[in-house]
């Protein structure tokens, strides 16, 4: 039987169907978790948290998500060492919600980005690849500006897990994707399901699922 | 007349004909409700009043293809193994002038609503953007509002065109289309027409607010931000409530059922309901208390006039409508019985016991209007004189300087995973999942030929785009407008506008492009200045497969750069036939010869179009002298390994080029080459 | 030195998205009884300026730049 992984779908998700299409090409079987609900997560093998605009991004992005009920399920898979992973908006979320250090604001020029960057892989994430030491992957957002009060204790630590190679959005020591302590929770700006086929850009999103 | 009925009449924008034109249908005078929805559903925007009538000539273009039904929302267009599409462009340029963040999104959103409503899935939104000097606020804005509603949206932008011209300075248009796929394997199309009476009417979305009501009579005048009740009431998008909506709809019309379903959109639940009764020829009973209101104070008149934004219009028969609801709801969505369909034609609407309106749409519908513009024959078809008046042309500056990318780059292109090229590039193409062939969107109308010759300016407008497709190996399958123009009571200006129409259906029938859908917009004139006349147009076309597209620019050095030049005749069927046969030889070229780079020489001459080539450090010289035609002329970069067979391949272009005008030719320009570091 | 704090808020018959959307999640959260929100700003200026000059100024930037008239209202409150 194919490993599972659930991806969490919240009003507003749109690239949830994406991340469906790249997991399943990953030979994975993918589970919708809907945000009203709570989940027992037992044998999944990691969840994964879409881009978009969950709640509209009112208030602040993420934060309405992050107080959603399905959280509660995905505080307790963290708990039992399980791997998740948040993209765009789902790395918003998981700073909201504490699994991840630091927390997302505006760009610096105000706006909107759409671009494909070069990123530098700077430490190992638990689960999720990828195993190369430079990527290629496109961005989209309008809050990307990654801050965080001590960014130099978090790099000694080992949480910076990806890195812009020239500026994008005005995030701090150019952070592209941070890690937990534990290294099993990863969020990163630029999207790795938009890299998966070979009329694309890039394929280096491969390597994020194993 | 009265001095009381004179400004009633000025209220509601009804001339003197027309309101005797009223009385005669009723056989009396209009009273209460009834003068608001006459006004309504009389607009141009909501009658086509003075367009109607040329309208009707487009429908000579439709071919098998076209499976939309009339007077749908959006055209549906049949691409064969399966895959059918539904698209449409629809103007917002007067919100966009008085609000640009919120006009530009709620284009955008009303758009979108065209496509889903259909039971299409939207995968692409473009744009077709006009602004004057120094409008940066203007700009900034639009730009703003489209990607601020379609980004979050979830819908990607994939192409537009930005313009500049002073005769934008006070009207600019801003141009939203969308485009959308159905599902195959429950590819049900939706329809706003019903095969039966007995339904009950839903009303589903956002709650109904004073949004829009009188904000059009406002507009012109300046307001003072110290009185709240007299500043216009500016509709505001919400795209999160939107990617509801759409997910919402799409879920209820594949459970199959919805009997018929219809957006809320310009004169709000007035013309979504009138218009649904009179195509089905059943009567509506409405309740006004039973609205989800978000202002309790509003009138009957504000509730039917309402503008509010993500509103729908749903008829389900009573036993599907529990199950309904409980996909709206599972969406956090108002879903709620407002009335019922009945076998009686009398349209009713009726607060509490109080019946406030009782008549037969069909008066208000079917008898509107419909204006005879006086109007001249277009007789100037001489490309010679096009070209020497563009000689003349003084592009703006901000024209000239205007980089694409500084847009693009503010919008997600790429959401969906189907964005094969995407805006950097002139040509969108993006990826049909299950044929795995390439759907090609181009974007047309270039304000200064039209200014120079509106005849030639509408080929042009279609033309362009599917010479710019056919060139990376795309077919033009089907069209859709977005007719701008000023006041139609002028004589030139509603020539312009015949000729648009009548040269555009000819084009569309000489080289088999449907135009499925469309959009009018007239009146962009302020304080006697009307904009040049501007029919854009969105061409959608297929490619076989998605690999090697040539891309815009240069890719490799040492690769031949050639010119094929593609003279037309200075006649309209004529020069269209020619059109026809070039698309066609430059599309089986494309094919065989799989060019790296292929552009259009564009209304600045070769040389400049070359210079446009330029990136990676690769360009190719010509001669200086070298000036030649605009209309039309291509550029491929090719790759020439074999040498003889390339000269061979070009040589037989040659001849079948010539055979369809003796003046048609193929040159090698020159090498790619590259630039000392 | 004056110090004014200007309160931006949407107009009354002006769609608040961002307020709706809160006011949803909080009835979801456990909190039924919020029946509305509306979400504005809090802008604080100083000005150099004395104070009657200040005055007139103040509301010439909270008019001409702070706000957009068609959207929404505002407060001047000196600090």
């Amino acid at each position: 039987m194919a490993k599972r992984i659930g991806i969490l779908r919240f009003p507003g998700t749109n690239c949830d169907s994406d991340v469906f299409e790249f997991v399943q090409l990953k030979g994975y079987e993918a589970h919708w978790l809907w945000h009203k609900d709570q989940y027992d997560l037992n044998g999944f093998e990691a969840l994964m948290i879409p881009g978009g605009f969950s709640f509209g991004d009112y208030l602040r992005s993420g934060a309405l998500a992050a107080r959603s009920p399905v959280m509660n399920s995905v505080r307790h898979f963290h708990g039992r060492g399980g791997p998740i992973l948040g993209i765009c908006n789902g790395f918003q979320i998981l700073c909201e919600s504490g699994l991840l250090p630091g927390a997302l604001t505006k760009n610096q020029t105000g706006k909107f980005v759409h671009r494909s960057v070069n990123l530098q892989v700077v430490s190992h994430a638990s689960f999720f690849g990828p195993q190369k030491e430079t990527l290629q992957l496109p961005v989209a957002h309008g809050d990307g500006r990654y801050v965080i009060s001590n960014p130099e204790e978090l790099e000694d630590q080992g949480q910076v897990w990806l890195k812009y190679q020239s500026e994008v959005n005005g995030s701090i020591h150019q952070i592209a994707g941070v890690l937990s302590p534990c290294r099993k929770v990863a969020g990163l700006m630029p999207h790795p399901e938009r890299a998966i086929y070979a009329w694309m850009e890039s394929q280096d999103g491969l390597g994020f699922l194993p | 007349m009265s001095a009381e009925l004179e400004a009633k009449l000025k209220k509601y924008r009804f001339s003197h004909s027309e309101y005797e034109r009223i009385k005669k249908l009723l056989e009396r005078e209009p009273q209460g409700l009834e003068w608001a929805i006459f006004s309504a559903l009389w607009s141009e925007h909501c009658s086509y009043k003075s367009s109607k009538k040329h309208l009707k000539k487009f429908a000579k273009t439709l071919n098998e293809r076209v499976i939309s039904p009339e007077g749908e929302n959006a055209g549906i267009l049949d691409l064969g193994q399966g895959e059918m599409v539904a698209f449409k462009m629809e103007s917002h340029n007067h919100p966009s002038f008085i609000e640009p963040y919120q006009g530009a999104a709620t284009g955008v959103g009303g758009i979108l609503r065209d496509i889903f409503t259909m039971g299409a899935r939207p995968i692409a939104l473009a744009n077709y953007l006009c602004f004057g000097e120094n409008q940066a606020r203007h700009w900034d804005q639009v730009v703003r509002g489209i990607g601020g509603y379609g980004n979050c949206v979830g819908v990607p932008t994939v192409t537009g065109q930005v313009n500049f011209d002073s005769k934008y300075n006070s009207n600019i248009l801003v141009n939203a289309f969308a485009l959308g796929v159905f599902d195959q394997k429950n590819s049900k199309v939706a329809l706003s027409r019903l095969k039966e009476p007995g339904g009950l009417i839903l009303y589903v979305g956002a709650k109904t607010g004073k949004d829009g009501v009188h904000g059009a009579a406002m507009a012109s005048e300046s307001f003072d931000e110290n009185s709240d009740s007299k500043r216009p009431n500016i509709q505001i998008g919400d795209p999160f409530f939107e990617k509801l909506l759409i997910e919402a709809c799409l879920e209820a019309i594949q459970t199959g059922l919805v009997d018929a379903i219809q957006d809320m959109g310009a004169a709000g639940l007035t013309s979504s309901s009138f218009e649904m009764s009179v195509k089905s020829g059943f009567g509506f009973l409405l309740r006004l208390d039973q609205i989800p209101l978000r202002d309790a104070t509003m009138s009957a008149e504000e509730i039917m006039l309402s503008e509010s934004q993500e509103r729908m219009l749903l008829v389900a028969k009573p036993p599907a409508v529990k199950e309904l609801m409980s996909i709206f709801e599972r969406w956090g969505l108002d879903c709620v019985v407002v009335g019922e369909v009945r076998a009686e034609k009398e349209f009713q609407i009726y607060e509490g016991e109080t019946c406030l309106l009782s008549l037969d749409p069909k008066l208000i519908v079917d008898d509107a209007p419909v204006y005879d513009r006086p109007y001249e024959v277009w007789r100037d078809w001489s490309w010679e004189s096009l070209e020497q008046k563009l000689n003349q042309k003084r592009f703006l500056a901000c024209d000239l300087e205007f980089s694409r990318q500084q847009v693009y780059e503010q919008f997600d292109q790429m959401v969906g995973l189907r964005t094969v090229r995407s805006a950097d590039q002139d040509v969108a193409f993006l990826l049909l999942k299950q044929s795995q062939r390439a759907l090609a969107i181009a974007v047309g109308c270039r304000p200064s030929v039209m200014e120079a010759n509106a005849g030639l300016g509408a080929m042009d407008a279609f033309l362009y785009p599917a010479f710019q497709m056919s060139i990376k190996g795309a077919v033009p399958m089907g069209m859709t407008d977005c007719l701008n123009f000023g006041n139609p009571e002028k004589v030139e200006i509603m020539s312009d506008f015949v000729v648009s129409v009548e040269t555009l259906a000819e084009a569309g029938l000489a080289c088999s492009c449907p135009v499925i859908s469309g959009n009018v917009s007239f009146y962009n004139e302020t304080l006697g200045k009307n904009i040049i006349s501007t029919p854009a147009v969105a061409v959608v076309g297929l490619r076989s497969h998605v690999n090697q597209i040539p891309w815009d620019s240069f890719q490799e050095k040492g690769n031949w750069v050639i010119l094929i030049d593609c003279p037309l005749v200075s006649e309209r069927s004529a020069a269209l036939k020619q059109a026809g046969q070039y698309l066609k030889c430059l599309q089986e070229f494309s094919r065989t010869v799989s060019p790296v780079a292929a552009q259009m020489v564009s209304l600045l001459g070769l040389k400049q179009s070359l210079q446009g080539m330029e990136g990676k450090g690769l360009f190719c010289k010509v001669k200086d002298n070298q000036t030649g035609r605009r209309f039309y002329q291509v550029i491929f970069e090719i790759r020439n390994e074999d040498e003889s067979h390339c000269q061979q391949v070009l040589q037989g272009l040659d001849e079948t080029l010539k055979r369809i005008d003796p003046r048609a030719s193929v040159q090698v320009l020159g090498e790619v080459q590259e630039k000392n570091p | 030195m004056i110090r004014y704090g200007v309160k931006v808020i949407p107009r009354e018959v002006i769609l608040d998205t961002q307020g709706r959307a809160v006011s949803q999640v909080l009835v979801q959260s456990g909190f039924p009884k919020v029946h509305q929100v509306r979400v504005g700003k809090w802008i604080e200026v100083e000005l150099n300026l004395p104070e009657k000059e200040a005055h007139e100024e103040i509301q010439k930037i909270a008019r001409g730049i702070l706000i957009n008239p068609l959207l929404e209202n505002y407060e001047i409150v000196k600090l």
